[in-house]
């Protein structure tokens, strides 16, 4: 059975504000006016980018069709520690 | 007959595997895989009941595009004698672009030559006279330079800048150590699928996400 199709629609309230930065519901449960889209801050967060950061951003990188799924799975940790630090 | 969608990214590195090019072939590869393509060689195949020849020949047949590297053409320390591999895959990869039916995939491979020097190769292969060669001068920034152009034009596609690919380039190559010290590996022993996987994983981590 194929997973339900996920859009920007399906995104829990917290992911969004998360990504507004501004909290949709106030503590009354009421909605408060949004002063901002997802559309203008992803707009702001690309214009922060060169043209070059930009294009690379675009491109999808590619795993080796030879490539292992334990072995990406275990340098994938090891990036993740060095690029936390 | 139409392309496997799947051979369409593939690009045939042709280059020589010793260790004092290696610096040379993991830029080919980083580049490669930084402008979106995947990088294939005769590396990748370790199955010893093949004949090597048959293997080379189905690895050519399944690349889209072909990065040739010529520069070594120097006499072996040891036996006196120069290495014909590369002039020989090369020769077998323009066989099956030039012998193709225009309607065969094959038909459409598109490939690119490079030495040290331009116009060294007049002296011994000058029957490719008249290709574009490139010189890279044994220069990392050129080899990314000469990659990065070579795909943008043969694709039409995007790519970012050389000098961008070579200062990230330049940040890969100081994480390098540290992943495969995470790893409990060593650099100078990485196979090829362990050093493209280090590639593709750390372009995906890394790379700025709008």
């Amino acid at each position: 059975m194929s997973t339900p199709r996920k859009t920007r629609f399906d995104k829990k309230v917290g992911t969004i504000e998360k990504e507004l930065g501004i909290s949709i519901y106030g503590p009354d449960g009421r909605k408060i006016r949004k002063d901002k889209t997802l559309g203008d801050v992803r707009k702001i967060q690309t214009a922060s980018l060169s043209k070059d950061q930009q294009i690379a951003a675009r491109i999808q990188v590619k795993t080796h069709p030879k490539a292992k799924a334990s072995d990406l799975k275990k340098i994938q940790k090891a990036v993740n520690a060095i690029t936390r630090r | 007959m139409s392309e496997p969608a799947s051979n369409r990214d593939n690009v045939f590195i042709n280059c020589p595997f010793d260790p004092t090019y290696r610096p040379l072939f993991q830029a080919i590869v980083y580049t490669v895989h930084s402008c979106g393509f995947t990088a294939r060689c005769a590396q990748e195949e370790d199955n010893a009941a093949d004949i090597r020849i048959h293997k080379i020949i189905s690895i050519i047949d399944q690349r889209h595009y072909g990065i040739h590297d010529i520069s070594k053409a120097d006499l072996d320390e040891a036996t006196k004698l120069a290495r014909f591999n590369m002039p020989l895959e090369l020769g077998i990869f323009i066989g099956a672009h030039h012998f193709a039916a225009p309607d065969h995939y094959n038909h459409s491979k598109k490939f690119m030559v490079m030495d040290t020097e331009p116009y060294r190769y007049q002296m011994f292969i000058s029957d490719i006279n008249g290709q574009d060669i490139k010189a890279h001068h044994g220069k990392i920034e050129e080899v990314i330079q000469n990659v990065r152009d070579f795909l943008a034009t043969s694709s039409k596609r995007t790519l970012p800048g050389a000098s961008y690919l070579a200062e990230r380039y330049s940040n890969f190559q100081e994480a390098l150590p540290k992943i495969c010290q995470q790893l409990r590996w060593e650099v100078a022993e990485l196979t090829f699928i362990d050093y493209v996987n280090c590639v593709s994983i750390w372009l995906s981590t890394t790379t700025p996400q709008p």
